[in-house]
């Protein structure tokens, strides 16, 4: 199928309707169109700008609301709790790179990738890392790539962590050149 | 239908136990055609028959007890009333005076306690307010009962949109109806009226302009700007012509179009609308009142961050 346009939506879902509504057609929110001819990539940010504004303003102040089944008025607040998209949308959203050398968001910057010479792509083989530190294929070099696997898994990184780490990234690079995080993801302008 | 607190009894030996028992397996024996029924016991699992004794026998005993969360019981003859919920939905259409009194807060109006504060709608507002009532009560023809202009206008627009007929089509389809209908209807003359009726409903969107290589949007401080301040392009749709005559900027032959346009569905009103309206508004508190909280995690709402949020 030969795509030449593509226009990117953002929905919202409201979280405060019961499950079995709330990720019903009728209750979706559109919230922006992004027109073509070519999808925004990691400058989805821009786009995003005007949904920002108003979830900061929304946590921040909130807005009168009449509540029609208390009959009063309220403070309505509102949070974005997470985000729904496909594995190459992440990387557009979060700002880290989702292929090549540091594809894997759960490893981050500790992510063991090796490149294929004659297949011509990277192929990360450190998965066993994250099995029981006893389990019994971690010796097991023979069915997988002829090493033992002695190494923990990679430490669990912080919201503050992941900041500086995106700070410095974007500064300098890692120390081999390469540059995982893309860019500061415009989520982290958000109070929460 | 009562919570039926009972049955969270955890010696199962309680006086109100071995009563709500009881009564479960009259109500259960009433429903029941044979004289088995499933059993509720967390081993069965509404899944094996027993009979009356045998199902008694389970539920009292310490070790088993009601399946957990059964307390609607639906494998017992008893109507599910919750989840039914969906197909009401689908019938709340028909109802547009609701809907415009919805919208505008009317019942607002109405309380004087709550004063001439913002929420009272501004004098645009109003003047839309009551065409859109008047729309609602002129009848589609003389002696129309089913439909006034409003209503009918809106399922024909839905109707419009969901399989997408072109603008043109549906202009040329109205002018048919307008022909075919009795004398005296009031049906708008083209798309256009139509629209510009349906949008007095409010939730519409705003156009931003973007620049098409993705670099700003033309907001803000860059609300007046002809050129991108990042990478120099036009804000303007352009022609290798009008580049070689004056640089980037058009031709002042041409009205100027936008060379990319991002649609903005402003998310405030939409979730003030969600409140607003009296027949959602009762399924937004079903978290809060409809369903049981019993300290397991079963939901986002059941998360400490939830809590702490609506709190």
């Amino acid at each position: 199928m030969s795509i030449n346009h593509s226009t990117w939506s953002v929905i919202l879902f409201p979280y405060d309707l019961p499950p079995w509504m709330c990720m019903k057609q009728s209750f979706f929110m559109l919230s922006l169109l992004i027109p073509g001819p070519k999808g925004p990539g990691k400058n989805v940010d821009v786009y995003l700008q005007p949904l920002v504004q108003e979830l900061q303003d929304l946590w921040d102040n909130g807005i009168e609301t009449f509540h029609a089944y208390k009959r009063e008025t309220f403070q309505l607040r509102a949070a974005i709790m997470w985000t729904i998209n496909d594995f190459p949308a992440y990387a557009n959203l979060s700002g880290w790179s989702t292929k090549g050398q540091y594809a894997c968001p759960c490893c981050g910057i500790e992510t063991i990738s090796r490149w294929l010479k004659h297949g011509g792509k990277f192929c990360h083989m450190c998965h066993r890392r994250w099995l029981a530190p006893k389990h019994k294929w971690r010796l097991n070099g023979e069915d997988f790539d002829g090493t033992r696997e002695l190494r923990k898994p990679p430490r669990r990184l912080h919201g503050d962590s992941i900041l500086i780490q995106i700070d410095e990234c974007l500064e300098e690079g890692l120390e081999d050149g390469a540059q995982p995080w893309k860019k500061k993801s415009i989520f982290f302008t958000l109070a929460y | 239908m009562a919570h039926r607190e009972w049955m969270h009894d955890p010696t199962k030996q309680s006086k109100e136990y071995i009563k709500g028992v009881n009564e479960f397996l009259e109500f259960a024996f009433q429903n029941s055609k044979s004289n088995k029924i499933l059993c509720p016991c967390t081993n069965c699992a509404n899944c094996l028959k027993g009979s009356r004794t045998s199902v008694r026998e389970h539920l009292i005993d310490p070790r088993r007890g009601f399946v957990r969360g059964y307390r609607q019981w639906v494998f017992h003859g008893e109507e599910p009333t919750t989840s039914s919920r969906t197909v009401e939905l689908v019938e709340m259409e028909h109802n547009m005076g609701g809907l415009i009194n919805d919208i505008f807060g009317v019942h607002l109006m109405e309380e004087p306690t709550l004063g001439e504060g913002e929420r009272n709608p501004q004098v645009g507002e109003c003047s839309k307010f009551y065409q859109l009532v008047k729309d609602n009560e002129e009848m589609l023809y003389p002696n129309c009962k089913k439909y006034s202009k409003l209503s009918f206008m809106v399922h024909l627009y839905h109707l419009k949109c969901l399989p997408g007929w072109s603008d043109k089509s549906f202009s040329m389809l109205l002018d048919l109806l307008r022909d075919a209908l009795l004398e005296g209807n009031i049906l708008p003359k083209s798309y256009y009226e139509t629209k510009k009726m349906i949008s007095g409903l409010g939730l519409g969107y705003e156009k931003i302009h973007a620049c098409p290589n993705d670099c700003i949007l033309y907001r803000d401080e860059y609300v007046n700007d002809q050129v991108c301040p990042k990478c120099g392009t036009s804000r303007w749709k352009t022609t290798s012509e009008d580049v070689q005559a004056n640089g980037m900027e058009t031709s002042d032959k041409r009205k100027n179009l936008p060379a990319k346009i991002l649609r903005w569905f402003p998310l405030k009103p939409r979730l003030q609308r969600l409140f607003m309206s009296s027949e959602v508004v009762e399924s937004m508190r079903w978290h809060h009142e409809g369903r049981l909280n019993d300290g397991f995690h079963r939901h986002p709402v059941d998360s400490l961050a939830w809590k702490e949020f609506v709190a």
